[in-house]
């Protein structure tokens, strides 16, 4: 996926423009986690990116297409996302709610899906227990689960997620970002992550993404990107970074 | 659940026999029903057969058509609209379109098919109306229908003589002719609701996740709410504005055989027809040789279940 001189402003008279002039790719089979502080436009390139918005200039393209020209069906088989907030109106059970995702690959509104993907993904997600249940009747961690498991239905081939685990407890974020780095890994997923927990982009992924005032700051390794330096500018906020017995590296935040 | 909804059906479909065979034999001339039978299957009463064949025969297809179609209606605008209150009686629908049959009436011809079109006519445009102008909040489309409905009623009162606001049109009035033309739109508006069901359990997930999903969305919505309207306005160019019965047969509905609107659709078609046509038979018999229209009694049934579902459930659906 190429995004080249992406911008988007709203309203006719921008100042300043939400994004802009926005150019990375996306590596394949890579998790890339995007951060940046609020009303930076991650959310917004998160949209432009899901086809929620039309950029005012600049393309995104898959494999040289570009996506603008794809129909929804075309485009859901390769781009799924899973929104960060997921309203549900009515009771609907999870093994109903997963066969949705299939909906790119059957006749419109056909009742036909391919039962062993589903299967085999509500395993993975351990999911197949509460397949008969409402949604609605799981909790924070399952729910999101079921969300992922429907983009994943979708067989794609890029996975866009905006700050999944903003409403997870600690136990639930760390589950859920493993669950997607094996998922990287058994699919061959290139996944684009927003993410607010600096030190969940420094353990989690491949490569950094570091959004402010609309414009791309730093795009590199994790490490290279999560610096004192750039927290200071960008978020200005003190920090240092502190290595783990582990070996790890960690944000540290002053007192 | 499936075992319970099998339950369900087959005790629907009992009473609805049950019923059938109660409207035909109550009334101002009442028989009983083995007479009634016999004078049906070729007896010599000839004048009860004309009053079963020409009177009670086209207000019973006519109420179990409307009942159907309304519920069903009912059901498709609560899936769309993603609001548990959304009926076209309180959303100003219904109103639009037996203003629409009025204004008809000044400028056209009265025919059979008048009504019809313009009743599907005005019922779309208070549609487009009311989706034009609704907020975010559902408690703001709800609010706007009503002051819709209530400004289509007052016009309505504007054209007619003080004392006859309610619809010229009713299951009193009801020729076998407009009872033919209810019956085949109708049944065509239920057949393509029963089509379409499954789209309505998409609209149980937001708009956001649905476009990514590989969905024509704004194509699968207007599919579903001009389905809704046609229904609505069908039943609404024959026999009038029938309140509450949109909102309490889906309710009812799901609570029988649950939330899949594939299982809701062919249920709420079933009890729809029940519902009304018990109601309209119970007010032809309760004040012989008067009666209560079937609207005025829905308002008063209906009126107390809209408060209990709303002070027990809230406004989204299943809530």
């Amino acid at each position: 996926m190429e995004i080249d001189h992406l911008s988007y402003a709203y309203g006719k008279n921008p100042l300043p423009p939400q994004l802009n002039d926005v150019s990375f790719s996306l590596a394949p089979g890579k998790l890339t986690s995007l951060i940046g502080p609020n009303g930076s436009g991650k959310s917004t390139l998160f949209k432009l990116l899901t086809r929620q918005l039309t950029p005012t200039a600049g393309t995104i393209t898959i494999g040289g297409q570009p996506v603008a020209q794809l129909s929804a069906r075309a485009y859901a088989q390769k781009v799924a996302a899973v929104q960060q907030h997921n309203p549900v109106y009515d009771d609907i059970t999870v093994q109903e709610l997963i066969r949705f995702g299939q909906s790119a690959y059957h006749a419109p509104f056909s009742e036909q899906v391919d039962q062993a993907v589903l299967d085999e993904i509500m395993t993975l997600l351990k999911l197949t227990a509460f397949k008969k249940q409402s949604v609605r009747t799981l909790s924070g961690g399952q729910q999101q689960r079921v969300w992922l498991a429907l983009a994943l239905a979708q067989q794609p081939d890029y996975l866009l997620l905006d700050e999944p685990t903003t409403y997870l407890d600690l136990h639930f974020q760390y589950q859920f970002l493993q669950l997607l780095k094996t998922m990287k890994e058994k699919y061959g997923l290139t996944i684009l992550l927003i993410l607010h927990d600096l030190n969940q982009a420094l353990a989690f992924s491949d490569r950094t993404l570091l959004l402010a005032q609309g414009r791309l700051v730093a795009d590199d390794t994790p490490k290279k990107v999560v610096t004192p330096a750039n927290l200071k500018t960008y978020f200005e906020i003190k920090s240092e970074l502190v290595a783990t017995s582990s070996g790890q590296q960690i944000v540290q935040l002053p007192n | 659940m499936k075992k319970n909804g099998m339950l369900a059906y087959l005790l629907v479909l009992a009473c609805l026999i049950i019923a059938i065979g109660w409207a035909f034999t109550a009334g101002a001339n009442q028989h009983s029903l083995a007479a009634t039978w016999q004078t049906l299957i070729g007896g010599h009463d000839r004048a009860y057969f004309r009053t079963l064949m020409t009177i009670r025969l086209p207000r019973i297809v006519a109420a179990l058509v409307s009942g159907a179609a309304l519920s069903v209606g009912g059901a498709l605008f609560q899936a769309t609209l993603r609001n548990s209150i959304a009926d076209p009686s309180i959303l100003g629908i219904s109103a639009g379109a037996d203003l629409a049959i009025l204004l008809a009436g000044f400028v056209a011809p009265h025919m059979l098919l008048t009504n019809f079109v313009a009743a599907v006519i005005g019922g779309g445009v208070s549609l487009v109306l009311l989706v034009g102008l609704r907020g975010q909040n559902p408690y703001q489309l709800i609010l706007i229908g009503v002051a819709l409905n209530a400004m289509f009623v007052g016009i309505k009162a504007l054209f007619v003589a003080p004392g006859t606001v309610l619809s010229a049109q009713s299951f009193a009035t009801i020729t076998w002719a407009q009872t033919l033309v209810l019956a085949i739109c109708g049944v065509l508006g239920l057949l393509v609701a029963m089509m379409i069901a499954p789209w309505a359990n998409y609209l149980k997930i937001g708009d956001a996740q649905l476009a990514t999903i590989g969905l024509p969305l704004p194509w699968l919505k207007r599919c579903l709410l001009l389905v809704a309207v046609y229904l609505t306005s069908t039943v609404t160019a024959y026999v009038g504005v029938l309140p509450f019965i949109g909102i309490i047969v889906p309710h009812l509905s799901r609570w029988c055989v649950g939330h899949d609107y594939r299982e809701v659709i062919p249920f709420a078609t079933m009890l729809g027809a029940l519902v009304l046509l018990v109601i309209d038979t119970f007010g032809r018999v309760i004040t012989v040789p008067n009666e209560i229209a079937a609207a005025t009694l829905l308002a008063v049934v209906g009126g107390p279940a809209l408060i209990l579902i709303l002070s027990r459930k809230g406004i989204y659906n299943g809530d």
